[in-house]
């Protein structure tokens, strides 16, 4: 009893949790970087996106994918990262699952790229179950120094 | 403009569509649980890793969902037959930004306990770490496997079937 209560409680925490992440997000995400999520997927992945000086850097969450399950395209300014998460192997017919917590399927989400981004050099790595998407700014999206000319007298 | 509107207003459902979802797997994990595979998290821990548990014959597998840890930050300890998985998820990126468009990943410390039952042979643990997934194989102790009981014929009752 004392565990449910417990329970309710965290439950409560987590999405008072994803309440906070999620007003942080509006307050921070220009309307650029809003998303979609797919009907057909089973699980969406949460994602971290830091733009750097001469890039934007999209990563993403997929742990248990194998890095060959994971698709990335972009058609016109929507990147779109999906894939498929394998169930993990099976036992025998005597085997008994104690917890179930983790999702399994196909997972989806697509990111409205800002002008900015050149995507004809888009990167991809994969490390310890995180993808990391680096999208190049176009040359004259880099911040630059503007000099200040001194008018002769 | 439409559009965005839009998205935003999406975004609530797709949270209560999480919360039902949290809430059937919390279901379906009370009804199979035994009381030994409860948990306790630390209150000092920043988030807590999914978890599957497995039983098979021999053995019992513990797999949790640990993406962005370094293996070397992953620590698993037993003490009686409790055993925790506890580290650390370091950021990395962040110091670099400029900007954040999106912060949705959690960092920090985790810790996730599991009472173990009294089958396990302790020195036998083992843990592998591949895609962002631990897994902890904890054999069974040799009485604690299933096996075949011979029913032995009695010879009194072997003269009376013949």
């Amino acid at each position: 009893m004392a565990r449910s209560a417990r329970d309710s409680a965290q439950e409560a925490g987590s999405a008072l949790e994803r309440h906070i992440n999620r007003l942080v997000n509006e307050a921070l995400g220009n309307y650029d970087w809003q998303y979609r999520e797919s009907a057909g997927a089973a699980w969406v992945p949460p994602v971290d996106i830091f733009e750097e000086a001469d890039a934007v850097r999209i990563m993403a969450e997929v742990p248990g994918v194998r890095p060959g399950d994971v698709k990335i395209s972009v058609q016109g300014n929507l990147l779109t990262i999906h894939g498929t998460k394998e169930l993990s192997p099976q036992g025998g017919r005597e085997q008994v699952v104690h917890r179930s917590e983790r999702t399994h399927g196909a997972f989806e989400r697509s990111f409205a790229l800002p002008a900015s981004v050149d995507t004809n050099v888009i990167k991809a790595a994969y490390d310890l179950g995180v993808l990391t998407v680096t999208l190049p700014k176009i040359e004259r999206a880099k911040p630059r120094q503007i000099q200040v000319e001194v008018a002769s007298k | 403009m439409f559009q965005a509107t839009r998205n935003l207003q999406k975004d609530p459902a797709a949270a209560d569509l999480f919360n039902v979802g949290n809430r059937i797997s919390r279901l379906v994990n009370e009804a199979l649980g035994g009381v030994d595979w409860q948990y306790r998290d630390s209150a000092t821990a920043a988030w807590v890793p999914p978890v599957d548990i497995f039983e098979e014959a021999d053995s019992i597998r513990i797999m949790a969902e640990v993406p962005g840890v370094r293996p070397e930050d992953v620590k698993i300890s037993l003490e009686g037959n409790i055993l925790t998985i506890h580290g650390q998820k370091q950021q990395v990126a962040e110091e670099q930004a400029e900007r954040v468009h999106r912060y949705e990943r959690t960092y920090g410390a985790f810790e996730r306990t599991f009472t173990l039952p009294a089958t396990v042979d302790a020195y036998k643990i083992k843990a592998s770490y591949d895609l962002g997934v631990l897994t902890v194989t904890l054999p069974k102790m040799e009485q604690a496997r299933p096996r075949l009981i011979q029913v032995e014929v009695t010879p009194a009752n072997k003269q009376l079937t013949s």
